[in-house]
């Protein structure tokens, strides 16, 4: 009896010694990054993380040290960024984050990722304004929130001066001729989607026109000339993504590019690098196009075969024009940054650098 | 979402506490009804027969005199003791609950109450926190399914099942009314009164009435972490819109007309109002804590069976439902500036069994289910009423199943056939649905006189998609096809009694292997913002289930009473060799989780201690320490005392949760509730 009795008290340890132990699951370590880019100076690349994951990142590289750290701003700050950081832009020696789910402009030291003010954005009933997108112009930041309005902010005082509202659900905001432009997407509001430019006049911060363009409109940017162009994203049905041109002079719509189905794009020295993805067949392509004389230059872009798979973002190194692309895969696991030379040969990848990048400073 | 708890009739077990196994389902299940037929299911011997050690796929089994060494106020708390289970728990008594079984998503696990299945087809999955074990006589889990064959198709229709059983009128002596009466209250303001009824109405029937109320305000601290880093910011928070009010009402009647038919008719209505607070979002907590969730869901349902002859049983089972959900949000920024969504179903269904018994030790059933669920709703604008689909589903089930029983042997084998047809008013419907679904379960005594057993199964069955899945606004695919699930279970038991000091001893140990096949996951396809329902995945799953219970005499009056489970679970995502998921355990699984329970029980006083413990998980896709959420253990401890005073007991309770203030969450930025205490009274008369 004292036997059966020992070989059960054993079977018991037995099993609470499981429980210890067996844990054989380690962290995986992502892929590395130490890379000879043969590039100076550096790059920070914001990723916006997931929806309600509170992991949002700005990563930095250093290519002349060859240093990466994953989650510069934590590192330096010692806490997130917060949840779902849509944009920053770098006005002097600031960067300024706007993260939209946690209603926060983070503005940091560009030199040493510290932060110097955290702006909440909530009005007066304390609802979160969600800001998504900024410009500068004259001293003064100019951000649009998905509440609908533009806040001016002095960049000295890093203090919220004013608001002015726009349309539904801001998604995009540049400046042209003295004037701000801002894409009401509507994007909250399925299916009545938005389909005006807010245009703003700055000396005087109030509203003068909406200007009739595509449905769902988001990613603004005007050229050198004072034209606007703008991507509308459509219904995701019978109403397609269109490429479109706004004059700041007139203020009304003098193209749309039917067959340029855009989903991002940035302009460098006139010159826009538009990329789409489709959805419904997985198909990607980078075009590029002169804002001078309104033209496609080139339909495809990467010359070296390249596949990319979600783009994510693009953004043009300035000193030396190559074309940094960020593939998000599939949107919930690490993205790349891809560096292409000006003529469409991959020069290098950075590998899984981030959630969701969306956006890309150099530094 | 929900509930709690559980009163204490201590009918078949002899030994209680703590384990998550037990002892014979056929046995519970058909102690009220058909005795005679089933009680041959099982051999009878010694004090403890059971179903846990001899059915071909595991089964685990709480009865209401177990849970009440648990500390468990909803059946989401209770489950969380099945070795194999993952309860996905947004924290709070209010927030949803769900049970991912062996690695299987939540909707491959059906919820029966009393025999039939309850379902969402909205969702697919069923939240387990609305649901009380006040008036629960009984919960259990079959991993495959059960032994029984005798039973609707539908609960042949799931990779796992669980069970639960409420309370049945048993009146002892003369007595024919039983009353109790229960008072709870707790922190963050629980006030939890409840009554329950049982009368004696003649010589065949009897009724049982039971009502509920349950409050909270919810508003528990919890830490906010700012960043991974030792040396992060903090901050110490309120958990904030996470009240919950609801009443369950609950009356049933039971009939045996004679000692050859019985049934009961039961009607349900459970109604709430809830916050559903959300992610603790850095720097802007409150602003999605502003979500509101009215619902309420009825069903009246019915059983009648009868043993025809000695040869031939039939059993008829009907059920309709309706549930109302009304979602709102005011901080919604789109033009209204707030999201009313109300949401209805129905179901109205309907089940014949019979069971034939033609030769010693074998039976063999047929089983057939017709069900039709639809689903309607309204918005806060014109334009998404005018898209949604407004589905009906309409469900033909039919089973065969044959099943051999000696004292050593026991097989089990059933076919089911799914025929699932849909309607939409907007839109196109989801294609028929035509698929066989084959189930083989064996269990063997190698050895006369020692209760060992060797048991294997397999099945194969695969989860619908849900309406959400197939026709929601915008993310909706309504050519998703259904997600597959192929199950491998070797396992042995060992049950014994090895003197009168150790009166039972039992030990279970299952491995297994699953396939999940076209598992429906969500991904971009139209737009980034706009994320729709795709069959992607393949997940490979090897898992080991080990059980332990025993029970200890120490002096006539005083025991200790202990048991443990513990899982491993290696559930790898296998759906792109090469890709960067690739082998990476798939979210929110632990690899290793597991419980203990322990508990002294004298004539002054019985003190109850449980652990929950679980190992790390992943909240994303990559195994990546950024999607590391630790492991937690979470240990509660009670003390309670019942006071015998002729025909009226009263019994207290007083319990401490998560004993040492443990800050952790089992979905990322949902925290759980750190150490909070509770009181029972109950007085039964």
């Amino acid at each position: 009896m004292n036997k059966i009795f020992y070989i059960h008290i054993s079977l018991l340890l037995f099993c609470g010694l499981f429980m210890l132990s067996c844990d054989d699951m380690e962290d995986k370590i992502p892929n590395g990054n130490l890379i000879q880019t043969g590039e100076t100076s550096g790059i920070l690349v914001l990723s916006e993380g997931l929806f309600n994951m509170n992991n949002s990142t700005l990563a930095k590289f250093n290519f002349d040290s060859n240093e990466f750290f994953p989650d510069y701003f934590s590192t330096v700050n010692k806490r997130g960024l917060g949840d779902t950081a849509g944009d920053m832009a770098r006005y002097g020696s600031k960067l300024y984050i706007m993260v939209n789910i946690s209603s926060q402009i983070e503005i940091i030291d560009i030199n040493t990722g510290k932060s110097l003010k955290q702006i909440p954005m909530f009005d007066d009933k304390g609802m979160a304004r969600q800001p998504r997108h900024i410009a500068f112009y004259g001293g003064k930041a100019y951000v649009c929130s998905f509440d609908g309005t533009v806040a001016k902010i002095d960049t000295t005082t890093l203090k919220v001066e004013n608001y002015v509202n726009a349309g539904l659900n801001p998604d995009g905001i540049c400046v042209a001729n003295h004037k701000l432009y801002v894409s009401n997407s509507g994007g909250l509001n399925y299916p009545a989607y938005d389909k005006t430019v807010s245009v703003i006049d700055i000396s005087t911060f109030r509203e003068i026109k909406k200007i009739n363009v595509g449905l769902n409109p988001g990613t603004i940017h005007s050229d050198s000339e004072g034209d606007v162009y703008v991507v509308t994203r459509g219904n995701y049905g019978s109403e397609e993504y269109k490429f479109q041109r706004i004059s700041s002079v007139t203020d009304s719509l003098i193209d749309s590019y039917n067959d340029i189905k855009a989903l991002g794009f940035t302009i460098h020295n006139d010159t826009a690098y538009i990329y789409n993805y489709d959805f419904s067949n997985t198909n990607s392509w980078i075009k590029v196009f002169d804002c001078k004389h309104e033209k496609l230059i080139s339909e495809q872009f990467i010359t070296d075969g390249t596949l990319i798979k979600t783009p994510y973002s693009i953004e043009v190194n300035p000193t030396n024009g190559d074309v940094y692309i960020s593939d998000a895969f599939q949107f919930t696991i690490l993205g790349d940054v891809l560096c292409f030379d000006r003529n469409g040969k991959l020069k290098f990848r950075l590998k899984e650098i981030g959630l969701n990048p969306n956006k890309i400073i150099f530094i | 979402m929900r509930i709690e708890f559980s009163n204490f009739p201590k009918k078949i077990f002899v030994f209680a506490i703590l384990s998550l196994q037990a002892v014979g389902v056929s046995a519970v299940e058909k102690v009220d009804s058909t005795k005679i037929y089933e009680i041959k299911e099982i051999t009878v011997k010694g004090k403890f027969s059971n179903t846990e050690t001899q059915s071909s796929a595991p089964v685990q089994i709480l009865s209401a005199g177990k849970m009440n060494k648990l500390n468990v106020l909803q059946v989401s708390d209770a489950a969380r003791y099945f070795s194999g289970v993952t309860v996905k728990d947004f924290g709070g008594i209010g927030g949803l609950k769900t049970i991912s079984v062996r690695s299987f998503g939540a909707a491959h696990t059906a919820v029966s109450y009393d025999g039939v299945t309850i379902t969402d087809c909205q969702t697919g999955q069923i939240d387990i926190g609305r649901y009380s074990l006040e008036n629960v006589d009984m919960i259990s889990l079959n991993n495959g399914q059960s032994d029984n064959i005798f039973q609707s198709a539908r609960l042949f229709a799931s990779a796992a099942v669980l069970n639960i059983r409420s309370v049945r009128p048993v009146f002892s002596g003369n007595k024919t009314m039983n009353g109790s009466l229960t008072f709870r209250s707790g922190s963050f303001g629980l006030l939890n009164p409840s009554f329950s009824l049982q009368n004696r109405l003649s010589e065949k029937f009897s009724a049982v009435f039971s009502a509920e109320i349950l409050s909270a305000n919810g508003e528990y601290p919890y830490l906010l972490q700012y960043s991974a880093q030792d040396d992060g910011l903090v901050s110490h928070e309120i958990r904030k819109n996470s009240d919950v009010h609801n009443v369950r009402l609950e009356a049933s009647l039971f009939g045996r007309l004679n000692t050859n038919s019985s049934g009961f008719i039961k009607t349900y209505f459970y109604q709430s109002e809830r916050g559903l607070p959300g992610a603790t979002v850095f720097y802007n907590a409150d602003n999605f804590s502003s979500q509101r969730l009215k619902d309420y869901n009825f069903f009246t349902q019915a059983h009648f069976e009868n043993i025809v002859s000695p040869l031939f049983s039939v059993q008829f089972n009907g059920k309709f439902y309706h549930g109302y959900l009304h979602y709102s949000d005011t901080t919604y920024l789109n033009e209204e500036g707030k999201i009313e969504s109300i949401y209805r179903q129905n179901e109205y269904y309907g089940s014949a069994s019979v069971l034939f018994h033609p030769v010693d030790q074998f039976y063999v059933s047929f089983s057939t289910d017709g069900f039709i669920n639809n689903m309607t709703a309204n918005f806060e604008t014109k334009s998404l009423n005018d898209e949604f689909a407004g589905p009906t589903r309409y469900s033909l089930l039919s089973v065969v199943a044959a099943r051999y029983v000696s004292s050593a042997f026991t097989a089990t084998s059933s076919l089911l056939s799914t025929l699932v047809s849909e309607k939409v008013q907007v839109g196109n419907p989801s294609p028929q649905q035509k698929r066989l679904s084959p189930y083989a379960g064996i269990s063997f005594k190698p050895i006369e006189n020692t209760d060992l057993r060797i048991r294997a199964f397999y099945k194969s069955i695969f989860r619908l998609p849900s309406f959400n899945d197939l026709y929601y606004s915008r993310t909706g695919n309504e050519n998703l096809r259904p997600e597959l699930t192929d199950q491998f279970n070797i396992g042995a038991t060992y049950s014994a009694s090895i003197s009168h000091r150790i009166p039972s001893l039992i030990f279970t140990m299952d491995v297994y292997r699953n396939y999940v096949k076209d598992k429906i996951i969500a991904m971009p396809t139209k737009n980034i913002f706009v994320w729709s329902m795709l069959n992607l995945g393949r997940v490979e799953v090897n898992g080991l289930d080990l059980t332990a219970e025993s029970s200890f005499l120490l002096t006539p009056g005083n025991n200790i009473v202990i048991g443990s489970t513990y899982t491993y679970q290696r559930a790898l995502d296998v759906t792109s060799p090469g890709g960067n998921t690739f082998q990476h355990q798939i979210p929110y699984t632990p690899r290793v989780s597991g419980t203990f329970r322990a508990g002294v029980e004298t004539s002054l006083i019985n003190v109850y201690y449980s652990l929950l413990w679980s190992g790390k998980r992943y909240s994303g896709f990559q195994n990546y320490a950024e999607n590391r959420l630790p492991g937690y253990s979470d240990h509660s401890l009670s003390a309670s005392r019942i006071f015998q005073m002729n025909d009226k007991q009263i019994h207290l309770k007083f319990e401490v949760l998560n004993l040492l203030n443990e800050n952790y969450a089992v979905v990322r930025w949902f925290p759980m509730p750190g150490r909070s205490f509770r009181i029972t009274a109950n007085l039964k008369f």
